[in-house]
């Protein structure tokens, strides 16, 4: 089966487990508060409940399937391509939603709270599907890529990029979820909603999880700088944009475990911390790059469709 | 006489007017007293919760007037009696009468009309009121009665409905509302500021799922110590809660303060102190214990009674079984109660009636007993069964007739219970004193012996056919009881037809 078609089928089980969470944290009834003497929730077992409830783990299964695939897909690529998948556009960003949707799975089995799938796996589809518009655009052909702490290097800082975008979706989640209690709006989304507790737990776990990855790989990147042999001064490569930017949005990141950990901050202000951060990661995108452009390096023809 | 309600409650009226109107125990008393001296009124009682104020009257004006006189006196009163301006609450006010007075009643004891529908606190709070209202010797006949059918209206949607059943209540919107913030209850902190018996059912329900650390706060000390201990928490003075909220996670405010303890500025040192940690402040208490602009804080979250009017209009909707059925026992029991008070005008006349012919019963089988000494025991209780059921079956027409007037106001040009008591001489002297007058007189031998009494009151042949027909009835009704005699039953004193002519 080619990769092509692996991502197909991927994307389309993503979809559809997107669908079931959000199908779900509409559709889920609260769970009733202990009200007699026992110690025994006073949980009705009604059928928008239980069905609610059997929307979750198929979308749990679907998203198993479309993480499978998805694996297999980028494994073909390389295969086929003998690159990195970290030479193309497509391989980037198709890891970039490989990590979130497994790091969603993960958080979702340990902590359960669909309604971050809800947000996360929809973001999860877009990289991916942008990622499939670039399935022909250039590969890069060069050493550098070929080099272990390179690929170490995109790996880490691709790793962290996920974990802040689920800390942004933690993040944004919040502030829905403050703006409904503030308003004290009662309808089923805000049922649906986790506690204000766990979402600002997640995203401070996720953002103590990425924030050493992403200085794990932008210190790999530097000492894969300095270690060149090519002519190329290592001014060059930090004085470029997008390293500059990357620098930036290490610094959010640092504020902000620095203020959570050494001044206990939690509430709102952090989250619209997290919001920034990842939207800074973003616009490292916009930011034209003479060092971290694959047109640079290209030199290997495209990929063919059915390959 | 008309059942009349006056009232404001939280379905139309904002707290902040609400507040103005509550009582107090020690305002309770004097308005109580107030209303009752007002022209026209008979009994007072007022229900003054969190929800609402509500003032149930009897009054003898007209109901066609009681849109032009009497409630705008009461409204003027109530003006008055809590300084505020007739115009800013009267588009608020609700006016009952009668049927819907006794009606809203019912509802308001079944918790139908409650914020936290199926709620059980409003029972306790409708018998204070009837409770304060006999205390000071306001309310009692008709309102009593009243009252009792509500508290027993409320007690049968309880039992007979699923509307208290794993129901509603402030307690479980606040498990639910804390849900949404804190994602462990174990290492939540909850402040009680007052220990009323609202915040101790809503911290029990907190405590019941997973809450471990209380601490409360109360005017009293002992008080607060008590309910710690029935908490398993433990408890502060008063003047300490400013530094506890420090550490708290969710408050439960109840006190009976007039004014608030807790706003802006006391609460913003706290916040900088708190760094961001969210603060779940629930205000149970009327007047509002926290300010309003509290909640405008970051990282703030202020619901007060109104507030969880949602929670309630969401449980009302998954409820409207139970909240249909619970309707129709409050119409049952509004019924019941409208018909009792509609028969009461003619209970005293019927009862002297009833009262009349019992006594002449009595005095009649004592005659007998001096005379027919000789007479087995067995006899004598079929002759008394035998005269307690005629006088029964006299009294009978004239009751029901008595009740169907009496229940059809002004259905008559005449008073049918002016009319009874005229005919048998009821209030013209002691009932008594007529049968003890007839019973001296046949002593004496004034009237002539026992066995002339059919000649002392010669009936007319219509009479004598109906006697006739009921001798006969009278037979077969010994017939069937064979040991004893016809003669017996009937000799000397229901007199042969032919005795009669």
């Amino acid at each position: 089966m080619s990769f092509g078609t692996l991502n197909a089928i991927a994307l389309a089980f993503y979809i559809l487990a997107s669908v079931c969470y959000d199908a779900f944290v509409f559709l889920a009834t609260p769970a009733a508060p202990i009200t007699g003497k026992s110690k025994k929730a006073d949980v009705s077992s009604d059928t928008d409940s239980e069905n609610a409830h059997s929307l979750r783990w198929t979308g749990r299964v679907l998203l198993l399937l479309g993480v499978l695939f998805q694996f297999a897909a980028t494994g073909v690529w390389c295969v086929t391509m003998h690159r990195s998948p970290f030479a193309s556009e497509y391989g980037t960003l198709s890891v970039l939603a490989w990590i979130i949707a497994v790091t969603f799975a993960l958080i979702d089995l340990r902590r359960n709270l669909p309604a971050v799938g809800a947000i996360a796996l929809p973001v999860a589809c877009v990289i991916l599907f942008w990622a499939m518009l670039h399935v022909h655009g250039p590969v890069a052909d060069t050493t550098a890529l070929k080099s272990q702490i390179v690929s170490l290097h995109v790996l880490a800082i691709l790793a962290s990029y996920g974990l802040f975008a689920l800390a942004f979706g933690c993040a944004a989640l919040y502030l829905l979820q403050n703006r409904l209690l503030k308003q004290r709006a009662v309808n089923s989304l805000f049922h649906s909603m986790p506690p204000l507790a766990s979402l600002d737990a997640i995203a401070y776990c996720s953002v103590a999880y990425a924030l050493p990855l992403l200085t794990l790989g932008l210190g790999l990147g530097v000492a894969d700088i300095f270690s060149k042999d090519s002519g190329a001064t290592p001014s060059r490569w930090l004085l470029d944009a997008h390293t500059l930017a990357s620098f930036g949005t290490w610094g959010l990141y640092v504020t902000y475990l620095g203020t959570r950990i050494g001044l206990g901050w939690r509430g709102i202000r952090p989250q619209y911390l997290l919001l920034v951060g990842l939207i800074v990661a973003i616009a490292l995108y916009a930011i034209p790059s003479a060092t971290h452009s694959f047109n640079t390096f290209s030199a290997v023809p495209a990929p063919p469709s059915h390959t | 006489m008309h059942l009349v309600l006056l009232g404001l409650s939280h379905h139309n009226t904002p707290i902040e007017l609400r507040e103005r109107f509550g009582y107090n125990a020690h305002t309770l008393g004097n308005a109580l007293t107030a209303a009752k001296s007002l022209p026209g009124i008979g009994e007072v009682v007022i229900l003054s919760t969190c929800n609402r104020m509500e003032m149930y009257l009897t009054t003898d004006v007209p109901s066609t007037v009681h849109e032009v006189e009497l409630f705008p006196m009461l409204t003027a009163h109530l003006a008055a009696e809590h300084n505020i301006a007739p115009a800013s609450f009267a588009p608020h006010l609700y006016r009952k009468t009668d049927q819907a007075a006794a009606q809203h009643l019912m509802r308001v004891a079944a918790s139908l009309d409650s914020l936290v529908l199926g709620e059980a606190q409003i029972l306790g709070q409708v018998r204070g009121s009837l409770r304060d209202a006999r205390t000071h010797e306001t309310g009692g006949g008709i309102l009593g009665k009243l009252f009792e059918q509500a508290l027993f209206t409320g007690k049968r949607v309880q039992t007979e409905t699923g509307l208290g059943q794993g129901g509603f209540s402030i307690g479980h919107a606040a498990v639910t509302l804390a849900r949404q913030i804190f994602d462990d209850f174990a290492r939540a902190r909850v402040l009680i500021l007052g220990a009323g018996k609202m915040s101790e059912e809503t911290a029990q329900h907190l405590v019941r799922n997973g809450v471990q650390f209380i601490v409360v706060a109360n005017r009293t000390y002992d008080r607060a110590i008590e309910m710690a201990g029935r908490l398993g928490g433990s408890a502060i003075h008063y003047d300490a809660f400013p530094a506890e909220l420090e550490r708290a996670d969710i408050v439960i405010s109840a006190t009976a303060a007039p004014h608030p303890i807790l706003n802006r500025k006391m609460l913003q040192p706290v916040l900088r102190k708190r760094r961001g940690r969210p603060l779940f402040l629930i205000d149970i208490a009327l007047p509002r214990d926290i300010d309003a602009d509290v909640a405008e804080l970051d990282d703030v979250f202020l619901y007060n009674i109104d507030h969880l009017q949602h929670y309630v209009q969401q449980a009302a909707t998954d409820r409207a079984q139970e909240t249909a059925r619970a309707e129709i026992i409050v119409r049952e029991e509004a019924d019941r109660f409208m018909a009792w008070m509609q028969t009461r005008g003619a209970t005293p006349v019927i009862a002297q009636l009833r009262d009349h012919l019992q006594q002449i019963a009595t005095q009649r089988l004592a005659i007998l007993r001096s005379r027919l000494r000789n007479l087995p025991d067995r006899d004598w209780q079929v002759l008394e069964t035998q005269l307690r059921a005629m006088m029964d079956e006299v009294a009978l027409p004239p009751t029901l007739l008595l009740k169907g007037a009496s229940a059809s106001e002004g259905a008559t040009p005449y008073s049918l219970t002016d009319a009874v008591d005229a005919l048998f001489g009821l209030s013209a002297g002691d009932s008594s004193s007529i049968a003890g007058q007839t019973s001296d007189e046949f002593r004496s031998g004034h009237l002539g012996k026992l066995d002339d009494v059919p000649a002392l009151k010669p009936l007319s042949s219509d009479a004598a056919c109906v006697l006739e027909g009921r001798q006969t009835e009278t037979k077969q009704r010994s017939d069937r009881e064979p040991q004893l005699p016809l003669s017996t039953v009937t000799g000397g004193v229901i007199p042969e037809p032919e005795a009669a002519k």
